[in-house]
């Protein structure tokens, strides 16, 4: 099979798409702890409201329920988003690593180690 | 915005980009398991036959010569006859074989037996080589062909992923749209 090789445009385009997909995991993790954190305050607030507690507030306690119950639902869908990213970045990490190598070891171009494009971040 | 981008990637006979990446990404997997079964056969009898009688006979060879290697111990006539054959540990199967190589075959037929027990007819050597060699052509054909289409995607702005174990050939490729 003849192929003629673009080696250092794609690896640096790989690099971008790998930096892309890092910081869409890194943001969704983000994310996702903010949620979880929302969680753990709004759980510590309808404890105040607890039907044991002096200053007992039914309704005030069922509407923090409600949210919490609402807040869960997006941590889980945010969990699992997040799962499928940090795949998708591992993925492309993986991919440009391996593309990077090929072109090293067949002494094909790589872009250059002072582009800002060349890394993308990545690597560091 | 992505609808249109879809729209316009969509192509002919109702099949669009990504209907056609998965079924390129199934047609790779499925290559590379063929690749994998043919690697995994056993070589046929009759080579697996030719490699034992060759084997046999290079053997037969080494067992006899290390036989009669120390010869001048019994004939020359400023020595005291003595056979003294020099020996050593890897000329014990070729002296086995020198000896009885029609028993060692039988065995080792045997074995044989247990191993091909059961099987069809295995493909030649060769002809797994060629198959292999077509299906190799037929992966990175494929692969090129989905980097293309990727690429296509890409373009249009739609978020896509390779895959990891993309061939770095495809992925680097210079490809004319």
């Amino acid at each position: 099979v003849n192929i003629q090789f673009d080696s250092a445009a794609r690896l640096a385009h790989l690099a971008r798409v790998a930096e892309v997909k890092a910081a869409e995991a890194r943001d969704l993790q983000t994310r996702r702890n903010a949620v979880a954190q929302l969680i753990g305050q709004k759980r510590r607030e309808q404890a105040i409201f607890a039907p044991h507690e002096m200053n007992r507030d039914a309704k005030r306690f069922d509407e923090l329920k409600a949210e919490i119950a609402a807040l869960e639902g997006e941590r889980d869908d945010l969990d699992e988003t997040f799962r499928i990213a940090s795949a998708g970045s591992t993925d492309a990490l993986r991919l440009h690593e391996a593309c990077d190598f090929f072109a090293a070891q067949n002494g094909l171009p790589r872009p250059s180690i002072f582009s800002s494009r060349s890394h993308g971040g990545v690597i560091a | 915005m992505i609808g249109a981008a879809l729209k316009r990637l969509t192509g002919t006979g109702g099949v669009d980009a990504f209907g056609r990446i998965e079924a390129l990404r199934s047609e790779i997997v499925v290559a590379k398991a063929e690749i994998a079964d043919l690697a995994a056969l056993p070589v046929p009898r009759a080579e697996a036959e030719a490699a034992l009688d060759a084997a046999l006979a290079r053997l037969g060879q080494q067992g006899a010569d290390a036989l009669t290697s120390g010869l001048s111990s019994l004939t020359r006539p400023e020595r005291r006859p003595e056979f003294a054959p020099e020996l050593g540990t890897s000329d014990l199967l070729a002296l086995v074989v020198a000896l009885n190589a029609q028993t060692v075959r039988a065995t080792v037929g045997k074995a044989l037996d247990v191993v091909y027990r059961g099987r069809k007819a295995l493909p030649p050597m060769a002809a797994r080589k060629a198959k292999t060699a077509e299906l190799e052509a037929k992966i990175i054909a494929a692969e090129i062909e989905e980097e293309r289409l990727i690429r296509a995607v890409e373009a249009a702005g739609i978020p896509i992923l390779r895959r990891a174990d993309a061939d770095p050939r495809a992925v680097l490729a210079r490809i004319v749209q």
